[in-house]
């Protein structure tokens, strides 16, 4: 990738130190409420580094879309940070002027939604959807973007480029739309991309391929992916790290292998029991976790998960902190599951 | 009674007639559709209609409704009328005769036939309502797009700022919606003087919140669709944002607003004549040559039913025209398309 060497974002940009931080966010809450009074995450701290896939993992109202709307400065206007620092490539984000942020939007970190049936409006040709980044953040030409654009749309899997970037969304099926998003997150080059759950809306076999293009492409060009998902399956094709949120809280954070061989908290070890696997004996029911995630706001005194955890006592009324039980591996619980405890 | 009723409309609507009244076509409208696609379908297969832009569908929805034509026919001609009124007319409108006054139509005098007859003073009625429609279409004209551009203007700002600005805004729409139009005309043409102008300005004033609750509705409903929260994820700058995303959602819900208003704008410029608020005599307008026929209703008919008839025919051609426009540029049509 030669335009990889051009960066908009100055620091650190050529390919050989493919381990530099990309993203950090330090001690993050936020709040709902005019009082703040339903507080959404709590400190929350996580980091990337470039050519990193890290899957951020929960039950829905955890928290991840939260944490990935602050990381875009896109909380809603009914959203306070209370706390917490979040960094992607070295510049702060929280307290930064919408003017700054809009440059740092689609140049240093992009994001890919959920539904690209919605995401893509209707009435633009995809080629002009994917060029507004470009025309934002750059002078470049007309020809130039064009260019871009068409090598990017191959890189992604759209046949044809030339010719298909003036259709119209309805004229591409799901998956083929799921890449125009993904090429429309990555035009400008961020160092960091923020999937939030890019796909849900898709069947298995699509889903299977749009997973390996974004790995292929982001790859390639040492881009940093947050990707949101509560699909187990998803994390473990495509993650390098799992972070786990629960109540908005992280509550553990290891390497994949180490998350799916030895889950160390009892809401992860739960989570895993409770996919199906190929291996589970017939007729027998699957384990569930009783009861179901708090609110935000009504969580329960210390650690949010104890009102569903079996090996909950007394100690968990209060919050642990998140501690390193094993090299690389850090965890949220009095109690963790050490190795050889789990499956 | 409706499967009464039901078969019957069918009739109306399959024969080729252009006076049905709007109650009528109102439900003719679908049959109409029906029986002409049947030969339209060939040109039109059924699963193309999805992937065809929009202007290239509507243009084959009004080839395929005859119904239509016979209105932007009628518009057509009055708006030729108005833009070549000399063309048609027969005599000078403005030149009284006073020894040919209140003939009849179809006589002639000093060797002119006045098919419509003459008014009050000798003057051709065929002519003035010819020239009438002039004044009639450009003050409706003027005004729907002054209030219109005010009016989306403020509807998009308000849906954009929403906050206390839009809430200013809109509160200040309900207001002017809730005065009663003759009031604010009359006191808008009290105090700045009756002229085409004031007239336009007036009917501006007391319209643009039609336009602004619309435009402030769709944009609120664009400000919530994925695609404009993925245009602010790139960094795009809010100005850049309502012009590529919003505007393009709000524009076909204002040009329906629009063909609807103007039929109503027509009416009201006629009402401001008619009062003697409007066009000033002697220049010719359909409302004053009504107040001043209204008089002689039972000596020389002719005086007020013309401009009438001229009326009630804009209108409704105007009206049906806008019908047409929303059927097809329905939000919830749409929807079913995207």
């Amino acid at each position: 990738m030669p335009e990889q060497a051009e960066g908009v974002v100055a620091d650190g940009r050529s390919a050989g130190e493919a381990r530099e931080e990309v993203l950090r966010v330090e001690g993050l809450s936020v709040a709902f409420g005019r009082a703040s009074e339903r507080v959404a995450l709590h400190d929350v701290s996580l980091s990337l580094r470039a050519g990193e896939v890290v899957a951020l993992v929960g039950e829905s109202g955890c928290g991840k879309s939260l944490t990935a709307l602050s990381v875009m400065g896109l909380l809603p206007p009914e959203a306070h940070v209370l706390a917490g620092s979040i960094t992607v490539c070295g510049k702060e984000i929280i307290g930064t002027p919408e003017r700054l942020l809009r440059r740092y939007r689609g140049s240093a970190m992009g994001m890919i939604f959920q539904d690209a049936m919605v995401a893509l409006n209707p009435l633009q040709a995809v080629g002009r959807q994917i060029d507004e980044a470009l025309r934002i953040h750059t002078n470049l030409g007309r020809g130039q973007r064009r260019d871009k654009v068409i090598a990017l749309l191959d890189a992604v899997g759209v046949p044809d480029p030339t010719n298909r970037l003036r259709q119209l969304p309805h004229q591409f099926s799901g998956g083929l739309r799921q890449r125009i998003m993904i090429a429309m997150a990555l035009i400008g080059e961020p160092r960091l991309i923020i999937a939030d759950e890019p796909t849900t809306a898709l069947d298995v076999t699509i889903q299977a391929q749009i997973l390996e293009v974004l790995k292929d492409v982001t790859q390639a060009r040492g881009t940093a992916v947050l990707f949101i998902t509560h699909d187990m399956g998803v994390v473990a094709e495509v993650a390098d790290r799992v972070v786990v949120m629960y109540g908005g809280h992280v509550i553990e954070s290891a390497d994949v292998v180490e998350t799916f061989s030895t889950p160390a908290h009892p809401y992860t070890d739960a989570l895993l029991h409770s996919v199906p696997r190929t291996d589970s004996v017939r007729g027998v029911d699957l384990p569930a976790i009783p009861g179901s995630v708090p609110a935000p706001g009504a969580a329960p005194a210390g650690c949010p998960f104890h009102p569903r955890c079996s090996d909950a006592t007394q100690e968990c009324l209060t919050m642990p902190p998140l501690e390193q039980v094993l090299p690389d591996h850090d965890v949220a619980c009095w109690h963790p599951h050490t190795s050889g405890r789990s499956r | 009674m409706n499967t009464g009723t039901g078969p019957r409309k069918r009739l109306h609507a399959t024969s080729p007639q252009t006076g049905d009244l709007p109650v009528q076509a109102a439900d003719g409208v679908e049959p109409t559709m029906g029986s002409v696609s049947l030969e339209s379908s060939p040109a039109v297969p059924a699963g193309d209609a999805v992937t065809m832009p929009r202007g290239r569908r509507f243009w084959n929805k009004m080839r395929a409704s005859r119904r239509v034509w016979g209105f932007v026919a009628i518009l057509l001609v009055f708006l030729c009328f108005a833009l070549v009124p000399a063309l048609f007319s027969t005599a000078e409108p403005l030149r009284a005769d006073l020894p040919g006054r209140l003939l009849r139509p179809g006589t002639t005098s000093a060797g002119v036939t006045h098919w419509l007859g003459t008014d009050q003073l000798g003057r051709d009625v065929w002519s003035r309502i010819v020239y009438g429609s002039r004044a009639s279409l450009t003050i409706a004209f003027a005004a729907v797009f002054c209030a219109g551009i005010i009016g989306s203007t403020l509807g998009v700002a308000a849906g954009t700022l929403r906050g206390w600005v839009g809430a200013v805004i809109m509160r200040i729409a309900d207001m002017v919606l809730s005065v009663p139009f003759f009031l604010l005309a009359i006191l808008t043409v009290v105090v700045l003087g009756p002229s085409l102008v004031n007239v336009v300005l007036c009917l501006a004033l007391v319209r643009w919140p039609r336009y602004t609750r619309v435009a402030y509705g769709q944009t609120l409903e664009a400000q919530g669709r994925e695609f404009v929260r993925s245009a602010v994820a790139v960094g795009s700058p809010p100005l850049w944002v309502i012009r590529k995303h919003i505007i393009p959602e709000v524009i076909p819900a204002i040009i329906v607003v629009a063909t609807l208003e103007l039929g109503l704008m027509v009416l009201y410029e006629a009402s401001l004549s008619f009062i003697g608020l409007g066009v000033q005599p002697p220049a010719p307008s359909w409302g004053s040559m009504l107040s001043d026929g209204q008089q002689y209703i039972g000596t020389a008919w002719w005086l007020a039913t013309f401009p009438g008839l001229a009326l009630f025919l804009l209108v409704l051609s105007v009206n049906m025209l806008g019908d047409f426009v929303r059927d097809q540029l329905d939000p919830s049509e749409r929807a079913l398309r995207s």
